[in-house]
């Protein structure tokens, strides 16, 4: 197993390309990560780190260049084809949590092994399982409403997990969270780092720079080591 | 993902239950309609069955044909004329005149007919298919007896053995008929032609029914009567009844049609719906997308919904309709053959699902290509 991960070369993501109100949010961004690491990626709002994280999360093609997933080149692939790849080697973790309002705990994170054609009961002993790691095996059958931001996140942390992805990718992970359950929710990513996750996490938390492995700045669009 | 389905239409109850609403009234208007013109058709055809291989022939006239049938004289010659073609295997001359019953009794207009027929040949006028509820029929040699119609029994209330008076004159009833479904026998009168003849003051029959020895040669026949004998019109029972059986086809396109335009409105609520449905779950379909939904896979989510929608409706329209075609029975008596066939049944639940999945196609499609980025975002 090759031990990079992830690896950009020569991305660039511009909106509006050739109108008047063209928008460069990344220029000629080269980055790896290697298996196991965690990076964490700062810059100001604006800075184009959110959409950098994006197209390493097959949500977005780069304009130009190339973007290789364990090795496999993605950015010319078809919805589908990377809607296949998020579902298998690429869990989320977002600062709104994300989690689907109308379905419990459970069914949120049965959802993504469903959509890959889990069997409902296979999904479901899977689901309860991950749910258990996370801290909440009592709160299965609670809807997001009934949770707090802590338990939200933790949800959508075991969702993440839910068909064992490669990588995970976090946007603020923490930034909704008061500092005590911040630092639980990084604990639980440093744990399961120690399992073999790879994280990439976009963040301002200083929490989680002591944990990273690599530090990534990004600025106008650019990676200022 | 079928739960999930569920569970997104039980969301909104009333939404989904007034859009299923839609779909369940256009598809009770389907199968009401459909089913009473099945009924029409089925009453035609089984009549026809019954009289199948026969030609009436009458005289020719402008008026319509039932009142040309009664109103038709046809002289000796020309039934001798008749008679005589060739292939012909038997044929039974008839007198019909209708008349009014004396009273209060009332069976519909006319309340009575008369027909006159050589008692030997009763069953070639009543069709085999007729049976006798009580009594026998006429015989050779019968003058003032007659044999009636289920209806007419009824309506005076008589048994075999009792009178009856037509045309002051009274006869004795010697036979009833079972209820057959044609006005003409359920409210008839059969008696001996002779009698009708005097009844009547004529000496001339209304017409003639011919038996072909061959039952194939029946068009052929009917058609050599058309053109080689003048003043008469002859019809084939298969002709009559594909006369009347394609304006009912006429008549069930035009119904079903318009029923069908109610069930297509239903089909633009589930459009509707299934738009705002959409609308409002936008971030979910995004999240869904980013845990690696693809689009076709977001596509089948909508439409199994929509899909949902209208199946129901289509089986609670059909379950309504038919309890309303059958309700319809108590109503009038022309309705009693109305049914619901398996091919109406299941033609209006393959058309409600077609509803679901025309009125769930564009929200779908709408849904399968958001952009997951924006729809995440979207508050």
């Amino acid at each position: 197993m090759s031990k990079t991960i992830i690896e950009v070369k020569d991305v660039r993501k511009v909106y509006n390309q050739g109108k008047p109100n063209e928008l460069v949010v990344l220029k000629d961004i080269d980055m790896k990560v290697n298996r196991g690491e965690i990076i964490g990626v700062y810059g100001p709002s604006g800075s184009g780190k959110s959409t950098l994280l994006h197209i390493i999360g097959c949500l977005d093609r780069p304009t130009s260049g190339k973007v290789y997933i364990e090795g496999k080149d993605v950015s010319g692939l078809t919805d589908d084809e990377l809607a296949l790849i998020r579902g298998q080697k690429i869990g989320f973790v977002f600062q709104q949590f994300n989690l689907i309002s109308s379905l419990t705990a459970l069914e949120n994170v049965e959802m993504p092994m469903r959509i890959c054609n889990v069997k409902k009961s296979d999904a479901a002993k899977r689901a309860k399982k991950l749910l258990g790691s996370v801290g909440l095996e009592e709160r299965l059958n609670h809807l997001p409403s009934q949770l707090s931001g802590g338990e939200m996140q933790r949800v959508s942390l075991a969702r993440a997990l839910a068909n064992e992805p490669d990588i995970i990718l976090a946007d603020e992970p923490t930034g909704n969270l008061d500092s005590k359950t911040g630092k639980e929710i990084i604990d639980l990513m440093e744990e399961l780092n120690r399992k073999g996750f790879t994280f990439v996490i976009i963040t301002h938390d200083p929490l989680i720079a002591k944990c990273a492995s690599r530090k990534l700045n990004i600025k106008d669009g650019k990676i200022w080591r | 993902m079928l739960d999930l389905a569920l569970k997104s239409i039980m969301r909104s109850k009333t939404r989904s239950f007034l859009t299923t609403f839609g779909i369940v009234i256009g598809i009770t208007a389907i199968v009401a309609l459909g089913s009473i013109s099945e009924g029409l058709r089925k009453q035609i055809s089984d009549a026809l069955q019954q009289a199948s291989g026969q030609i009436i022939v009458y005289e020719e006239s402008n008026q319509p044909i039932f009142v040309a049938m009664t109103a038709s004289r046809l002289s000796e010659d020309k039934v001798e004329e008749i008679e005589n073609i060739n292939g012909i295997k038997e044929s039974a001359r008839y007198l019909m005149d209708f008349s009014y019953l004396e009273g209060d009794q009332y069976l519909g207009q006319p309340d009575l007919y008369i027909n006159g027929i050589d008692p030997e040949q009763e069953s070639l006028l009543v069709t085999e298919n007729a049976e006798l509820e009580e009594g026998e029929t006429l015989e050779s040699g019968d003058t003032y007896s007659a044999t009636i119609g289920h209806d007419l029994a009824e309506a005076l209330d008589v048994e075999v053995g009792d009178t009856i008076e037509v045309k002051e004159e009274i006869f004795v009833i010697k036979g009833i008929y079972k209820k057959f479904g044609d006005p003409g026998l359920d409210s008839g009168v059969l008696i001996p032609i002779d009698v009708a003849f005097d009844l009547l003051d004529t000496e001339e029959c209304s017409g003639i029914i011919l038996y072909p020895e061959d039952i194939e040669d029946v068009e052929e026949i009917t058609e050599y009567i058309e053109e080689n004998i003048d003043d008469v019109s002859a019809l084939s029972t298969e002709e009559a009844a594909s006369t009347i059986s394609g304006i009912i086809d006429q008549v069930q396109v035009f119904t079903i049609g318009i029923a069908g335009i109610s069930a297509i409105v239903g089909g633009l609520g589930v459009l509707n719906t299934m738009i705002m449905s959409i609308m409002e779950r936008k971030r979910e379909i995004g999240i869904m997308k980013a845990v690696g939904a693809t689009n076709n896979c977001i596509l089948q989510q909508i439409l199994t919904e929509s899909v949902i929608i209208t199946f129901f409706g289509g089986l609670a329209g059909i379950i309504l309709g038919s309890l309303g075609a059958y309700s319809l029975r108590f109503v009038n008596a022309v309705l009693e053959s109305a049914a619901v066939t398996p091919n109406l049944a299941i033609g209006s639940l393959i058309f409600s699902v077609f509803l679901g999945l025309i009125g769930g196609f564009y929200p779908a499609w709408k849904a399968s290509k958001l952009d997951p980025i924006e729809a995440i975002r979207y508050e």
